[in-house]
């Protein structure tokens, strides 16, 4: 079992088979060797672990993604916004905590979590205009008319698709 | 200026009893000293002594505090990865939602891997001089010669009824073909080996670099031209300010490679091209002087410039400079009589002619390599890559040479009649025949693998190949597609597409349901899943026991050559089975669903309408391609009809239709990312330019 400790100062035990999905905890587990010392883990809070560690906990002994998956092998894969059943239930939550899950995948190098966050947020914006882009994230506008008209007409050659 | 609900809002002070507003006071300076949690609690103690109403009230002024920019508030790294998931339309709407999003939007590496994932290459633009218009040519009129073929039809039809009925008459056939014979050449799969760009100046476009420097992660592909507008503003110089006309050295502009892309398949969907000829009848002097059987582009890896080769009945090999629309070189001397096709690549060139011969030359010093004269008749297609040299002939076999001198390999006989078209890709070989079968050959061991018969009703004049997909061109007008793993794809003819060899599965007895459900069904996973991925993937997609066994065999044999053993395991060790199979494959052949508008209708019960009829080709289809580089999505075709048509790759669905061209029957197609050029027997070289008026100096052809 691994001890992770969250920034609001509250206490996790896990499996370290579940723990260990974040790479980051994996390699401070290498780092540290056979220890009970609990891991802190400054920035993230506990209701934030407490969603990360249900996500390990589902997917655990799925294999891990290579370490330099990310290339042009990965690249045709890379489209497609697929989301599993269980993983688009799990990460149906406020823009807030989606916010906060994607911050912690990337923090604590969970890639298919850190895929899944991403993907959910695409499929957010996929297809919408600008404005209702705006409105979905709450963004003010900051563009010039100018600067606007300028992009707008910089775009009219992907017009009436 | 003031809602209602803010009016309710401040009704709700006013109206408070002074107590309570003390109480709150008192919280909001407790607010100040408090921690976060604390004064959350408190918050919530507040706000759960109100009425539900004014609760809600609450929850809908507090919903927009909420929503952010979730996007905007991650890391640069992670932002991109959201954006790497959007199609390229919606990328371009996230450009317009602020500033910060216009920034990530037009970051390099998101067009560059939307540009990877097309094929689309930068190629870094060379300083010649650009590209001028070919001369515009003057209909000259029409005064066909040597091409009477009147009876030769009719002696087809009777081959092939003969071919049917009786095996015993093959020997009687040698003579047979297809083609006439003067005519009888074939195909040139265009094979891309150049690394450079057209001759064009860098000319003034708009290039956005990509200011994104914040972050770095190890793991993230950093476009190198964000090195250039290093400026520490988020926004630099690129929004509003207009097109930044940049000089030379032009760092890669994967947006503007994209953009160029996509403005040119527009272009392609509305058949918007411009329509110029590299030589007609008589012009320019030194031009061919009688009907042109093939022709390819090439481009000199050395100097990126790209010419085109064509080969002609006159006896010659003439090279021309696109830029000029001039004449470079002339190769004579090679041949006896007509060069019927020719193949360049590697910097060489290899011609087949109706001498028999093939010869082999050597572009760069201009001279021989080798002389083969091994087939006893037209030698009507030739094709070479890096490892061998494949040549095909009326005379019935396909003959293989090995790299580096051409020592003969293998003669692959099993066709019945002539061999009017090869193809080659790695270890493999597909040829077709007039005998109206499509085969597939081990190119290692000499080995067939595989015949495919009942796609064509008619000889098979033109073949392409990119496994797993074969493309096939017949004297029967049509054009079919399908993968060798498992027969599905789609036909232009209505009997070969909607599933063939009906009958035949019946026979096969294992499956009775089969035939019982047709597939009228949307299940377009048969042809479209597999169409992007690779040979080794698409095994599993067969029906039938047969298919699995091979995936079963290849997997076991690892991915990189699972395609190969599957087949060879078919081909060699369970032959029997395989005609039965591939009846099953084809009664699970999905019927293209209908794409376009009025372009094409096609259900399930083939039903057809007029607009599908005459969208076909109407004569033999000489000349068939996949759009590798010119699109990935399409494949090319050019007829007797005098007609180029584009297809769409998935469907079936005509894309294009090309006429106006040619005066004469087309013999030869050829593509670059950029246009099409053809040729034929009209004796003119035509250029379809899709990219007119277009900078196209970073687009590699």
């Amino acid at each position: 079992m691994v001890t992770l400790v969250t920034s609001d100062n509250e206490k996790f035990t896990a499996d370290k088979e579940v723990a260990e999905r974040s790479v980051l905890i994996k390699n401070m587990l290498e780092d540290v060797g056979e220890s009970d010392q609990p891991i802190p883990l400054p920035n993230v809070s506990s209701s934030v672990l407490k969603k990360v560690l249900e996500y390990c906990e589902h997917h655990r002994g799925e294999p891990l993604p290579a370490a330099d998956a990310d290339t042009t092998q990965d690249d045709t894969r890379k489209r497609t916004t697929d989301i599993s059943e269980w993983d688009q239930k799990f990460i149906t939550v406020d823009q807030e905590m989606l916010f906060e899950i994607i911050l912690a995948a990337n923090y604590l190098d969970i890639k298919s979590l850190l895929d899944v966050g991403c993907k959910t947020v695409a499929n957010m914006i996929k297809g919408k205009t600008p404005e209702e882009i705006r409105k979905l994230f709450n963004i003010v506008n900051d563009f010039t008319p100018e600067e606007e008209a300028q992009i707008k007409k910089e775009n009219e050659w992907a017009e009436d698709r | 200026m003031m809602n209602a609900q803010d009016f309710f809002d401040e009704g709700y002070n006013d109206e408070e009893p002074s107590t309570s507003l003390n109480t709150k006071n008192e919280l909001l300076s407790g607010i100040s000293i408090g921690s976060e949690q604390e004064c959350e609690e408190l918050a919530y103690q507040l706000l759960a002594s109100l009425p539900r109403a004014r609760l809600a009230t609450i929850q809908r002024r507090l919903a927009p505090l909420l929503q952010f920019d979730v996007v905007g508030s991650l890391p640069a790294e992670v932002s991109l990865q959201i954006f790497s998931y959007l199609p390229f339309p919606t990328l371009l709407a996230c450009g317009l939602v602020c500033r910060r999003w216009n920034i990530l939007s037009n970051d390099q590496s998101l067009w560059k891997s939307l540009c990877d994932s097309r094929g689309w290459e930068w190629s870094q633009p060379s300083k010649f001089p650009s590209f001028s218009t070919p001369t515009s040519w003057t209909n000259d009129s029409d005064d066909d010669e040597g091409m009477g073929d009147s009876d030769e039809e009719a002696e087809e039809d009777e081959v092939a009824n003969a071919l049917t009925t009786s095996r015993e008459l093959e020997a009687a056939k040698a003579e047979l073909t297809l083609m006439h014979a003067g005519l009888d050449s074939g195909f040139a799969s265009m094979l891309f080996s150049g690394e450079a760009s057209t001759s064009t100046s860098g000319s003034s476009s708009a290039l956005r670099a990509s200011v994104f420097p914040h972050y770095a992660k190890s793991g993230t592909v950093r476009p190198r031209v964000a090195a250039r507008h290093s400026a520490p503003s988020l926004l630099g110089s690129n929004i509003g300010g207009g097109p930044s006309t940049s000089s030379l050295p032009k760092q890669p502009n994967y947006r503007l490679l994209h953009q160029t892309h996509i403005k040119i398949q527009r272009r392609i969907l509305t058949s918007s091209y411009r329509l110029s000829a590299l030589q007609t009848r008589g012009a320019p002097t030194n031009s061919h002087t009688n009907t042109i059987y093939c022709l390819q582009l090439y481009t000199y890896p050395a100097t990126g410039n790209q010419v085109l080769f064509t080969g002609s009945r006159d006896k010659t090999i003439r090279e021309w400079n696109l830029s000029t629309g001039l004449v470079e070189r002339v190769i004579g001397g090679l041949h006896l009589s007509s060069v019927l096709s020719i193949c360049v690549g590697n910097g060489m060139l290899a011609s087949a002619g109706s001498d028999r011969r093939v010869v082999v030359w050597d572009l760069v010093k201009n001279k021989v390599v080798k002389v083969i004269s091994d087939h006893e008749d037209s030698v009507l297609c030739v094709r070479f890559d890096e490892k061998r040299l494949v040549s095909c002939s009326k005379d019935r076999t396909v003959r293989t040479y090995l790299f580096p001198d051409l020592e003969p390999q293998f003669i692959l006989g099993a066709h019945r009649a002539a061999v009017n078209a090869v193809s080659i890709s790695d270890t493999l070989i597909v040829s077709g025949s007039g005998d109206r079968s499509i085969r597939l050959w081990d190119a290692q061991s000499g080995d067939l693998l595989r015949t495919f018969e009942n796609h064509h009703s008619r000889g098979i004049a033109s073949i392409d190949f990119k496994p797993p997909y074969v493309l096939s061109g017949s004297s029967d007008k049509h054009i079919r597609l399908f993968d060798i793993t498992n027969l599905r794809g789609w036909s232009t003819s209505p009997e070969y597409d909607a599933g063939i060899g009906h009958g035949l599965l019946h026979a096969h007895g294992g499956q009775p349901g089969t035939q019982a459900a047709p597939l009228p069904l949307p299940t377009a996973s048969g042809s479209g899943s597999g169409v992007a991925s690779g040979s080794g993937s698409t095994l599993g997609l067969g029906s039938g026991t047969m298919h699995t066994n091979i995936a079963a065999a290849a997997t076991s044999l690892g991915a990189t050559n699972a395609f190969d053993v599957g087949i060879g395991e078919q081909g060699s060790g369970l032959g029997g089975q395989a005609m039965v199979c591939q009846m099953c494959g084809n009664s699970g052949l999905v019927v293209a669903l209908p794409v376009g508008p009025g372009v094409r209708a096609r259900a399930g019960g083939g039903m057809y309408n007029y607009d599908y009829k005459n969208i076909l080709h109407r004569d033999l289809v000489r000349s068939v391609a996949f759009g590798f580089g010119f699109g990935e999505e399409y494949v090319l075709s050019g007829s007797y009809d005098l007609s180029i048509k584009i297809w769409d790759r998935k469907t079936g669905a005509l894309v294009a239709d090309l006429s106006g061209g040619h005066t004469g029957r087309i013999f030869c197609i050829g593509f670059d990312s950029t246009k099409i050029v053809s040729c034929g027997e009209d004796q003119r070289i035509c250029i379809w330019d899709f990219a007119h008026g277009m900078d196209t100096s970073f687009i590699q052809l």
